[in-house]
């Protein structure tokens, strides 16, 4: 058990002109992404330059920087993506270690709470939101007759917009640290105590400083996610204007779209989104140690008024993120005509979805589901590898472009898959294997920055020994190097699936009947101003996803995921 | 090699798989035969509207099978205008405001119903691909029990002013939202297109912390829900509330004066099924047509000049209407909208 120096991320450095196995899949990942990702977006943003009339022109950019009605937007969703990640890190980091280091009773409860948080279709989440602590909403009304004297904040603009989004994304950043938590070495820690450092001094010079990849690879996913996030802001930012919002309002609005501006703030959203990435790239670059794996975690019972706070702080925290869910299961048992919720409880909005395909939403979503996540595993390993152990040129592009369309709002990927594969020979417009392309496109960021840091951590003195035994390089990577990534690609799957299933917005263009899936039929009830059905279509996927993570809990019980 | 090869295999086997359920169950939907009998519709109707036109369409055309596809005007026709080199649409219902002009002129075909004639003056077609079939007139949805808590009365615009009101009237965004723009021209041709009076109108209503709603249907949906004292908004979406069933919600119509916007149906450009859809369309905008949906739905004003009856609509002749020069607001649409942009950034910062 022993610790390297803190050490140059590990490259390979070989002859240039030798191809081998992976310069092959270097090669062919390259080919697919260029097909399926940047030819799209190629058709949609390279309207950018050109007006009306076809002419080269920057006056787009011009319009976007000087006005600052448009150029606020863009700051503003800075500032609230950055708001967001800290407050995620702040909340999420002692859950994660209480989680990791604490016998809590209910674990498996917390975990799947926490999970289920972070996967609620963006427009119902919002919605049910509004209803509970909006002006009239029920949690405002039960304070206000309890609590006279308390005065509720609003839930819309910026400081409501912070609560959601925190809420809803701290588990993005307490699943990630569980994995790194427990890859600390508790020989470490004992070591340190035995210096004189313990308590909270040792977490922090000790513990947090050896999971600080994970951290910042975390943070990056949040400030993504808020930075692109629209459903959220559109219904209650209420004058607190975003970026994305206003991306989506200029290519889908009612009035007044103009493509060409819109892919003009397109091509600056892109970016923005480069920039910050390569911020934390290399960010992360400087942080890089190996830890062998290591005994497991000894985990205490807490103790005490400092145990019960801990039990208060899980529970409150896991209750208070999935009460807008737990809203919407009541609301789908109620009486509704439309978009009025009439007194009295029945089964009726769901023996409406039946009549509007439930079953096929049901089964799209779990096929779609498993299909993309298999694709996004296998790429994302293979990506992983090429990006930390043969870092190049090419490499890193592929990286950087896998992460583009987490930027840019899921309905303009959607129209560049269109525009780009609605004729032959590849006429995929309508079909099941546009929608797994989108839902791939989309979601492959979380597993390779999960696999990337996994892979960061693992030293290569393994693949080494397995070379100079004469096993091929594949044969290396397939015996060693993916069984010692197993288990963190595994909670990367699972953040990926559950990210997959409420994926709606690229599904708005390119979604029909046949390939209706539970999160569209929900949104599509919304737009038909159906709630009640609305809620029910919500509530069957919350309870779907439950299921998979209670048969992914079974199998591989979670405390044995290391990262 | 053979774990790849196995792992591809698995992956082409599956998605070969999904491919062929999904296309199967594409097929299902009652085809054969030799007349095709398949309408796929997009539209941005709600569930009232779209219920009643199903039940129609059905009585009328033996055998129809209607696939739907929602969304809101700006998605449909982005989508529409992406799928062009492979229509997968027959025809768009809804969210096809005539004050587009000629706007999405390439994606739909240019042709009319035969029943153009029986439709009111006003409403026939301005750009010969529009189906003009009904419309929707601006109204304030407003909320009797907080209105009563305020002690006030909202019976017109200059009621809005009122500084009990602030940061308690919403209205939807009228640089992305049809609903909205619908009432920025009302103001325009209540107080008179582009004056000073309508600009200082629409000023007053910023300084007194009007809120601009991420949809449209949040400009009465709130009020009902009693987040918002009053909505800017439109009657068939206040009126549809009240059909279901709301409590606390109260369609007023602007004592100066209202007007509507008018609304279209059309065929998409080489669409799957076009024969079908120009059928539909007919029946549409035919007087039987007409009378159907707005008795069946009961919320909607219809454009065509046949008498019919509304049940959860006011008389028209018990509503104060003002003309709109719908070509004025057609051509000076960026105009304004940037005028409003600049004013909103003005007050707003």
């Amino acid at each position: 058990m022993s610790v390297l120096a803190p050490e140059k991320p590990q490259r390979q450095k070989r002859p240039l002109k030798q191809p081998d196995f992976w310069t092959i899949v270097s090669l062919a990942l390259f080919a697919l992404f260029a097909l399926f990702l940047i030819y799209p977006l190629w058709e949609v943003l390279k309207e950018s330059v050109v007006n009306g009339e076809g002419e080269f022109t920057l006056e787009y950019f011009v319009t976007f920087f000087a006005k600052n009605y448009y150029f606020s937007t863009i700051i503003n969703s800075f500032v609230l993506s950055i708001a967001v990640t800290l407050v995620s890190l702040a909340i999420g980091i002692p859950f994660s270690y209480f989680y990791t280091y604490f016998k809590l009773r209910g674990q498996r409860l917390l975990f799947i709470g926490a999970v289920l948080s972070c996967m609620s279709a963006p427009f119902i989440g919002a919605y049910a939101w509004i209803l509970l602590m909006g002006r009239s909403g029920l949690v405002t009304e039960v304070i206000q007759t309890l609590l006279p004297w308390v005065e509720v904040g609003s839930i819309y603009g910026f400081g409501g917009l912070v609560l959601v989004l925190s809420l809803k994304l701290f588990p993005l950043v307490s699943v990630y640290m569980n994995g790194a938590f427990r890859s600390v070495d508790t020989s470490l820690l004992e070591a340190a105590s035995l210096m004189g450092s313990t308590g909270l001094r040792r977490i922090l010079t000790v513990t947090l400083r050896l999971t600080v990849p994970t951290m910042l690879a975390a943070s990056l996913l949040v400030f993504m996610r808020t930075f692109a996030d629209f459903g959220t802001p559109l219904l209650i930012g209420e004058g607190f204007r975003t970026f994305t919002v206003e991306i989506y309002n200029q290519y889908l609005g009612e009035t007044g779209t103009n493509h060409n501006f819109a892919a003009a703030i397109g091509v600056i959203g892109v970016v923005v989104t480069a920039i910050v990435f390569w911020f934390q790239k290399y960010a992360a670059g400087k942080f890089t140690f190996t830890l062998k794996s290591s005994s497991p975690v000894v985990r205490i019972k807490p103790r005490g008024i400092g145990g019960v706070l801990i039990y208060l702080y899980m529970y409150a925290l896991v209750g208070l993120a999935f009460l807008p869910q737990v809203y919407v299961m009541y609301l789908s048992f109620r009486n509704s005509n439309s978009s009025v919720f009439l007194p009295g409880y029945s089964f009726d909005n769901y023996l409406q979805a039946m009549d509007r395909l439930l079953v096929r939403s049901t089964l799209n979503t779990l096929w779609f589901g498993t299909i993309s996540m298999i694709i996004i595993i296998v790429v994302a390993v293979l990506i992983a590898y090429l990006v930390v152990r043969r870092s190049n040129a090419v490499n890193n592009f592929i990286d950087t472009m896998a992460m583009i369309p987490y930027i840019l709002p899921g309905a303009v990927i959607g129209i560049g898959l269109v525009v780009a594969f609605n004729k032959q020979p590849l006429a995929l417009t309508g079909t099941a294997a546009i929608m797994i392309l989108a839902l791939v496109i989309r979601r492959m960021p979380y597993t390779i920055r999960s696999a990337t840091a996994t892979l960061m951590h693992i030293p290569m003195s393994m693949e080494e020994a397995s070379r100079s035994l004469g096993a091929s390089k594949f044969k290396t990577f397939r015996a060693i190097t993916v069984p010692m990534m197993a288990n963190g690609i595994t909670s990367g799957a699972i953040l990926s699936f559950v990210a997959i299933v409420p994926e709606m917005s690229a599904g708005i263009i390119l979604y029909n009947t046949p390939t209706i899936t539970l999160t569209m039929s929900a949104y599509v009830a919304i737009t038909r101003g159906n709630y009640g059905l609305a809620c029910a279509f919500a509530t069957v996927l919350t309870v779907l996803t439950a299921i998979v993570l209670l048969v992914y809990l079974r199998f591989t019980r979670e405390e044995d995921v290391k990262m | 090699m053979r774990k790849i090869t196995a792992v591809g295999m698995g992956i082409a086997l599956t998605a070969g798989l999904t491919l062929s359920a999904c296309s199967a169950a594409d097929l299902e939907g009652g085809n054969g035969g030799d007349e095709n009998m398949n309408l796929v519709l997009y539209s941005t109707m709600t569930e009232n509207d779209l219920n009643a036109l199903t039940g129609l369409l059905e009585d009328e055309f033996d055998g129809i099978s209607i696939e739907i596809v929602s969304g809101t005007a700006g998605e449909l026709t982005t989508r529409i205008q992406s799928e062009s080199s492979n229509p997968q649409g027959d025809m768009m219902w809804g969210g096809l405001d005539t004050a587009d002009g000629d706007k999405h002129s390439e994606i739909f075909e240019h042709w009319l119903s035969s029943s153009e004639g029986d439709v009111l003056p006003e409403y026939q077609s301005p750009n010969g691909f529009y189906n003009v079939d009904h419309i929707s007139s601006v109204a304030f949805a407003v909320n009797p029990e907080l209105e009563k808590e305020l002690g006030i009365e909202i019976k017109g615009y200059a009621d809005l002013l009122n500084p009990a009101l602030k940061g308690r009237i919403l209205m939807a965004d009228p640089t992305s939202s049809s609903s909205a723009w619908n009432n920025v021209s009302n103001i325009m041709a209540v107080f008179g297109n582009d004056s000073d009076e309508a600009w200082e109108y629409i000023e007053g209503l910023l300084r007194n912390d009007l809120v601009i709603a991420s949809s449209s249907s949040a400009a009465f949906a709130s009020v009902a829900d009693g987040e918002y004292v009053a909505g800017l908004t439109y009657e068939d979406g206040i009126a549809s509330l009240l059909k279901s069933g709301a409590e606390n919600l109260k369609l007023v119509y602007p004592e100066e004066g209202t007007s509507a916007s008018a609304f279209a149906t059309a065929v998409i450009k080489g669409g799957p099924n076009t024969e079908l859809a120009k059928k539909v369309i007919d029946y549409i905008m035919s007087p039987e047509g007409q009378i159907g949906f707005a008795e069946a739905v009961g919320t909607v004003r219809m454009t065509t000049s046949a008498a019919y009856e509304t049940e959860f609509l006011p008389a028209y002749e018990s509503v104060t209407w003002v003309e709109r020069d719908v070509a004025w607001l057609t051509e000076n649409r960026e105009a304004v909208t940037n005028h409003w942009i600049d004013l909103f950034t003005e007050i707003r910062g």
